[in-house]
């Protein structure tokens, strides 16, 4: 191989590298295997077959074809009505940048096709180069990573093979096309241009030139294809490296959004206060005569009935989305704790009187608060978390568990923060609240579950020594509650396992319904709902659970938050959003060393897994494949028969194509007959493993199998003859000709053709 | 003698047309190649270069070691096409004047007379070439470019059909003067003859017994001057398809990129070996050529223009060929 050919290869290899990070910035976190390597591998192997092509008819005695010119100019507009397409018919689209940067990826491809002609060679390279730097900044996956690694040592074989290029060109005195000064010197003229604005104006210019990248965020206009659900639009850019980030959002500000109460009030019904109930309590005489204070709660969020009217959904889920109150992007399924209750009545959870404390806090040289607290056994790895505050407005900082450090904008000070309830923070101000646009920064441990049932006994808080109790009075369990529960516990030794155990059992026992409300008449909502109705909403199954676990003696309390649901992952915004129907109830339990750990009694509702080493991703992986094939047997064996008979028989199948071609080939008159037949000759001499050598004529290569003593030379004589008078004298076709094709396609099928060769091949002598 | 029948025609040999024509030209070709197969036995591919070469109106370069046959074919060729035959031993005392020409004064008529040198031949054998001085090389290579001469500013026209037969010993090098690479580009081929197989070398002592050393001699020639170069004009006119010619530029530039080549093949030689391979094909019978024609001379015609770092052209040649692919469409 010259080695003008192999800087033509190094460069397409170039060229597909760039394209592959390209596509994987393009397909996004939620991208498979496929959608990142399907369409650069489709690129790749038409720019090698055009290359190819090009190669062949390259005159290198002649300039520079200008009309690459006009074919570059193609290839980077062509994305722009793709998606257009796309976006108007499909409703699938890409930011801006990326159908920018897919163009110049066409660009890329297309030179490096042309890579035959040394400055498209050169100009395809840089264009590589830039391809991977793009997609280094807006995404580093492990294929981004090994993008760059290949493109490292392609990009070293590159340079190597154009020194050697180089040098064979100087010495062959290659004709060369003028340089194109004009162009070289305008676009210096338009660099010094631009410099020399940015450097006299100062930063206004420069913001203003930042606001021309589309979906920046900077021009506070809206895409819904935009990159980014948080950070892009309105005044808010978000930044890969948070911890360098100056802060995103300095709005603390009050706002008529909704608190936790309102979005619990739309998602489960305005609480009713049961007649009973109001005839229960005893009021001064002075409140009598204001009833509307008794009948209405307006302590948000102090309290949480069990007595709630049948609401209305909404129907649309796509105005839930538009409608979020948080956008979290990180991992998923999540809670993210707001509200803890302690005591329950019977019928109403209320939050224990709690003293705010102070949140013991470290401040870091980023401007990070980090917890003092050590790592624990049984955690997971830690993973980060950007939530942007949507329409909610709440005290409570929408963290997940075990937070680790995090970051809320300018409020970097550890006295702006207090513990709302234990292991929940919250602003410190009772007057503030998080408006919409807030965008928080965590950092926060996952717990490793096994471990954590792994765990003794003693690790867990009982109630005799913790602060949460269940108040046998008014809100203990029935009799024949307890004995179930009793009975679930048997099963499972005391401590985290048996926490476990009887959580799952509830999870097993009753569905989630909820659309589902407890009777104001029934004795009590747990009974009714573990023994009657055995569905109901999420809060029937966090009070019964907690309910349970203290009845077991172990500390438990219902707590309220949001839940992030995976299903929602919005794959544009690269976010989850959590709308109103991801408001959630769930149980906690205590450990010894005070940490509160989740528990989900509520079928449908997970917790959120620990972070996964390489060797327990590869195994799910491996495990999951396992999986799908087992579950797809008999579609996978029928594929895998297929395949296996293409296989085996792929020369045949390969040889009717090809015979279908030829077939519609000498009909179109677009060649020769004879042509088309040599095709068909030729194409099945590939397939039976005896190509015809590039620089050997049909003559010369078919011409020996004209002495072998079988009837079919006859005919394939006089078909050399007749291709070497159309082919290269000024003989045309005639009904003859095209007969003896047929006859000649009969005569040496792909079998015949195949013995032929091989009895040749041991005869022939070398030329 | 049907030879002499024809060269009394030679108004019909030249105004033959259409199918007619061919069988006349073909004829005659078939008359010329059964004489040098006569003068040299079981050398048919050589007597067939040596025709191309002939009818591509080029020059032959033959190499090879005393005693093969050399000066026979030479003897044979020039009997056969019926023109002056000249030889030249090459000497390094061999002036340019001993091969163009000189003027001498005539005493009795009191004026200078030319006495053309063996250039003006119609055949000539320019044997042991490499023996002549480089002056004398340029001088005879001068004549076989331009076909005239200029002696004392007077320039005279060679033979319309001028052809050059030169020869050189391979293995005998001591006091030689190796032809300059640039120069061998005058020569449209280079042959080697070659022992030939035994059959025939018995065939040739056959033939000899009785004769003994004596040379024999061809009674008759087999077409004029005139129809050679009849022939050669209409060698011109056998069709290069344009795929064809590309193949011949492909190959061309391939010699100018392989790395091993210092000196590939220029467009004078390109030129000359499109003839030869319209000759080729004419020799087939063919009224145009195919890569096969082009291939087949390529050896002859590439290893004469080549050089660079190898030590077997034809190894060289080869590879290319085998490397640029031929058209076929």
């Amino acid at each position: 191989m010259n080695s003008e050919r192999l800087a033509g290869y190094s460069t397409i290899a170039l060229a597909g590298i760039g394209s592959l990070a390209i596509q994987d910035a393009i397909a996004g976190p939620l991208g498979s295997l496929v959608d990142r390597t399907l369409f650069p591998s489709l690129f790749v192997v038409v720019s090698l077959v055009s290359f190819q092509w090009l190669s062949k008819r390259a005159r290198p005695d002649r300039p520079y074809p200008r009309v690459m010119a006009g074919v570059s100019l193609g290839l980077l507009l062509a994305p722009a009505p793709v998606e257009w397409l796309t976006r108007s018919l499909a409703d699938v689209g890409i930011p801006y940048e990326l159908v920018m940067i897919a163009g110049l990826r066409n660009v890329t491809l297309g030179l490096a096709a042309a890579s035959c002609w040394r400055r498209y060679r050169n100009i395809a390279a840089a264009l590589s180069a830039f391809c991977l730097l793009f997609a280094c900044t807006l995404d580093t996956t492990w294929l981004t990573l090994g993008c760059v690694a290949a493109y490292t040592v392609a990009g070293s074989l590159w340079l190597m093979v154009q020194y050697q290029s180089a040098l064979r060109i100087e010495s062959e005195n290659q004709p060369t096309a003028s340089m194109p000064i004009p162009a070289f010197g305008i676009v210096l003229l338009v660099l010094f241009a631009a410099l020399g604005v940015v450097a006299g104006a100062g930063e206004s210019v420069t913001y203003a030139l930042g606001e021309l990248m589309p979906t920046s965020g900077g021009t506070g206009a809206r895409d819904p294809f935009a990159r980014g659900g948080i950070g892009d639009g309105d005044d808010v850019v978000a930044g890969e490296d948070v911890q360098s980030d100056g802060g995103d959002s300095d709005i603390h500000l009050s706002s008529p959004e909704p608190s936790l109460y309102d979005v619990f009030n739309e998602l489960y019904g305005e609480p009713q206060m049961p007649k009973n109930m109001q005839r229960a309590i005893a009021l001064p005489s002075e409140r009598i005569r204001e009833p509307d204070k008794v009948s209405k709660n307006h302590q948000a969020g102090r309290e949480f009935s069990l007595h709630r009217r049948r609401t209305q959904r909404r129907p649309a889920p796509r105005d839930l989305v538009a409608d979020a109150q948080l956008y979290v992007d990180g991992k998923s399924p999540q809670h993210l704790p707001l509200v803890a209750y302690d005591e329950f009545d019977g019928w109403r959870w209320h939050e224990a009187e709690h003293a705010p404390r102070h949140v013991d806090l470290e401040k870091t040289l980023a401007g990070w608060l980090k917890s003092p607290e050590p790592e624990r056994e049984y955690e997971g790895g830690t993973e980060r978390y950007r939530i942007k505050v949507g329409k909610l407005e709440t005290r409570g900082l929408p963290f997940p568990r075990r937070v680790v450090s995090f970051k809320l904008g300018a409020v970097d000070r550890a006295d702006f923060f207090r513990m709302a309830y234990p292991g929940i923070i919250s602003l410190a101000d009772a007057s503030s609240t998080l408006p919409p646009g807030t965008i928080l920064h965590v950092e926060a441990a996952t717990l490793d579950w096994e471990a954590l049932e792994e765990l003794s006994p003693h690790s867990l808080l009982r109630t005799s020594t913790g602060q949460a109790h269940a108040d046998p009075s008014d809100g203990g369990l029935s009799k024949r509650t307890a004995e179930l529960v009793d009975q679930w516990a048997a099963e499972y030794p005391p401590g985290p396992k048996q926490v476990a155990g009887v959580v799952e059992r509830l999870r097993d026992r009753c569905r989630l319904d909820r659309d589902a409300i407890v009777p104001s008449s029934v004795d009590g909502p747990v009974d009714y709902f573990l023994f009657e109705s055995r569905k109901g909403p999420d809060y029937l199954f966090a009070t019964t659970a907690t309910l349970a676990l203290r009845h077991l003696g172990y500390t438990a309390r219902a707590v309220s938050g949001f839940y992030v649901n995976p299903a929602r992952y919005d794959a544009h915004g690269r976010t989850t959003p959590v709308v109103t129907e991801d408001a959630h109830f769930w149980t906690e339990v205590q450990l010894a060393n005070g940490d509160w750990i989740t528990q989900e009694p509520t079928p449908g509702y997970f917790r959120t897994p620990p972070t996964l080493t390489w060797e327990e991703w590869a195994w799910t992986v491996v495990a999951g494949a396992m999986r799908y094939l087992i579950d797809h047997a008999a579609a996978v064996a029928a594929i895998l028969l297929a395949v296996g008979l293409v296989t085996l028989y792929r020369r045949r199948v390969a040889d009717v194509g090809l015979v279908g071609v030829w077939w519609v080939g000498i009909r179109c008159q677009r060649r020769a007959s004879v042509a088309w037949t040599l095709w068909l000759l030729e194409r099945r001499a590939t397939l039976a493993g005896h190509r015809r050598p590039p620089g050997q004529t049909p003559s010369r290569w078919l011409g020996p199998l004209t002495a072998l003593a079988s009837e079919p030379s006859d005919a394939l004589s006089t078909f050399l003859q007749t291709f070497e008078r159309v082919a290269y004298g000024a003989g045309v076709e005639d009904a003859t000709s095209f007969r003896l094709c047929g006859q000649v396609v009969r005569d040496w099928k792909l079998a015949t053709l195949r013995s032929a060769l091989s009895e040749f091949i041991t005869i022939v002598p070398e030329r | 003698m049907a030879a002499t029948e024809e060269l009394t025609n030679s108004n019909e040999f030249v105004a033959a047309n259409g199918d007619a024509r061919e069988c006349v030209y073909q004829a005659a070709i078939d008359r010329m190649r059964i004489s040098l197969n006569d003068a040299l036995r079981g050398k048919r591919e050589v007597v067939e270069l040596v025709l191309a070469c002939l009818l591509a109106r080029g020059h032959l370069l033959i190499e090879d070691i005393p005693g093969l046959g050399k000066t026979t074919i030479a003897k044979a060729l020039a009997a056969a096409v019926g023109g002056k035959f000249a030889r030249m031993q090459c000497t390094p005392d061999l002036l340019p004047g001993d091969i163009t020409g000189f003027n001498i004064f005539n005493q009795k008529t009191r004026e200078f007379e030319f006495l053309p040198g063996p250039v003006f031949a119609d055949v000539l054998l320019a044997d042991e070439i490499n023996r002549a001085t480089p002056r004398t090389q340029s001088a005879l290579f001068e004549a076989m470019a331009e076909r005239q001469v200029t002696v004392d500013n007077c320039c005279r026209h060679l033979s319309e059909g001028f052809f050059v037969i030169a020869t050189q010993n391979p293995i005998e090098q001591h006091g030689t003067y190796p032809l300059p690479e640039a120069q061998l580009d005058r020569f449209a081929i280079k042959l080697s003859i070659g022992y030939p197989d035994p059959e025939n070398e018995c065939e040739m002592l056959a033939a000899h017994v009785g004769t003994g050393t004596q040379v024999r001699k061809v009674a008759t020639a087999d077409i004029t001057p005139e129809q050679l170069l009849v022939l050669q004009r209409h060698i011109e006119s056998v069709a290069v398809a344009d795929s064809v010619r590309r193949y011949l530029i492909d190959v061309a530039w391939a010699t100018r990129r392989h790395a091993a080549v210092t000196l590939p093949i220029s467009p004078r030689g390109v030129l000359i070996w499109q003839r030869m391979g319209q000759a080729w094909a004419h020799l087939r019978g063919r009224d145009f050529t195919t890569p096969d024609d082009f291939q087949e001379v390529a050896p002859h015609v590439l290893g004469v223009r080549l050089s660079g770092d190898f030590s077997d052209p034809g190894a060289i040649i080869a590879e290319i060929l085998e490397t640029v692919p031929v058209p076929v469409a």
